[in-house]
């Protein structure tokens, strides 16, 4: 089976690799995913076996693990507080989510743009060495707001036909 | 809000040290394409540890002159990147070479002298 990278472990690898790499410029990303790509397919060049490329892209390391020694290294502090915007709109999103049909058009969207602010700082964070708790706040309170506003819509709008 | 990953050992701290001089080492007596460079590396026991991380090393060390790259055509497969140190490589290199020695007898020095 022909792969874009000659092994679909490698294609796995290469996909976990390139979403890490979103937070280097594209510069660093390109280069890095070009580097790393060709010693995928040098390893290959020796071996297409399961287990070999297993070992191949394990001796890699974790992709986010590789992405962080490309960063320029922010300090853990200057990440802290990336978080907070979504944390906010974590909040906004929940409390709207409360209030009937309104919760389903605002909250939803409101929850969704938590829930990815609110990833990107976490990811942020981490490859600084670093754990921003209002990002990780604001994915859960993301997810729980478009939960509670889809909840609530299924449990109201029977009712209001009936009633209607 | 704690720190992590401050619990990094003690061999990963100091090989992040020295890692980029045993890579221009690596290149004083030949040029030597990335795949080659890497593997060289993690054969040696405990210099590695994850091989991805050393190619941000190595386009770092680009940046900063300490090495060049030129693509020659391989036998088999594409062309391959090989990396050259440079003359200020060269002597990045030296000067480390010295400061370890330094170091080294130092360190020494007062290790053995915990023996006693």
């Amino acid at each position: 089976m022909r792969t874009k990278h000659g092994h679909e472990l490698a294609d796995q690898y290469m996909r976990r690799l390139r979403r890490s790499a979103s937070t280097l410029s594209r510069r660093q990303r390109d280069e890095l995913l070009a580097e790393v790509g060709a010693h995928i397919a040098a390893g290959l060049a020796e071996t297409e076996s399961a287990t070999d490329v297993q070992n191949m892209l394990e001796a890699l390391g974790e992709p986010d693990e590789v992405v962080a020694a490309a960063s320029p290294g922010p300090s853990p502090a200057a990440v802290q507080g990336r978080g907070t915007p979504a944390l906010v709109i974590g909040i906004v999103a929940f409390v709207v989510a409360l209030i009937p049909f309104l919760g389903l058009f605002i909250a939803t969207p409101l929850g969704c743009v938590a829930v990815i602010m609110g990833d990107r700082a976490r990811r942020k964070a981490r490859l600084a060495g670093a754990f921003d708790g209002s990002a990780v706040a604001g994915v859960a309170l993301g997810f729980i707001a478009i939960v509670c506003a889809l909840l609530l819509a299924m449990f109201l709008t029977p009712g209001e036909i009936r009633s209607g | 809000m704690q720190r992590m990953g401050a619990t990094a050992g003690v061999a990963a701290q100091l090989r992040r040290g020295v890692l980029e001089y045993c890579v221009l080492a690596l290149l004083l007596h030949e040029d030597r394409y990335g795949f080659e460079l890497v593997r060289t590396l993690s054969g040696v026991d405990g210099m590695v540890t994850s091989e991805g991380t050393v190619y941000p090393l190595l386009s770092r060390l680009k940046k900063d002159g300490l090495v060049s790259t030129t693509w020659q055509d391989s036998d088999a497969g594409p062309p391959r990147k090989y990396y050259a140190i440079t003359a200020a490589g060269r002597s990045a290199l030296e000067q480390f070479r010295q400061e370890w020695r330094a170091f080294r007898i130092a360190v020494d020095s007062l290790l053995e002298k915990e023996k006693d």
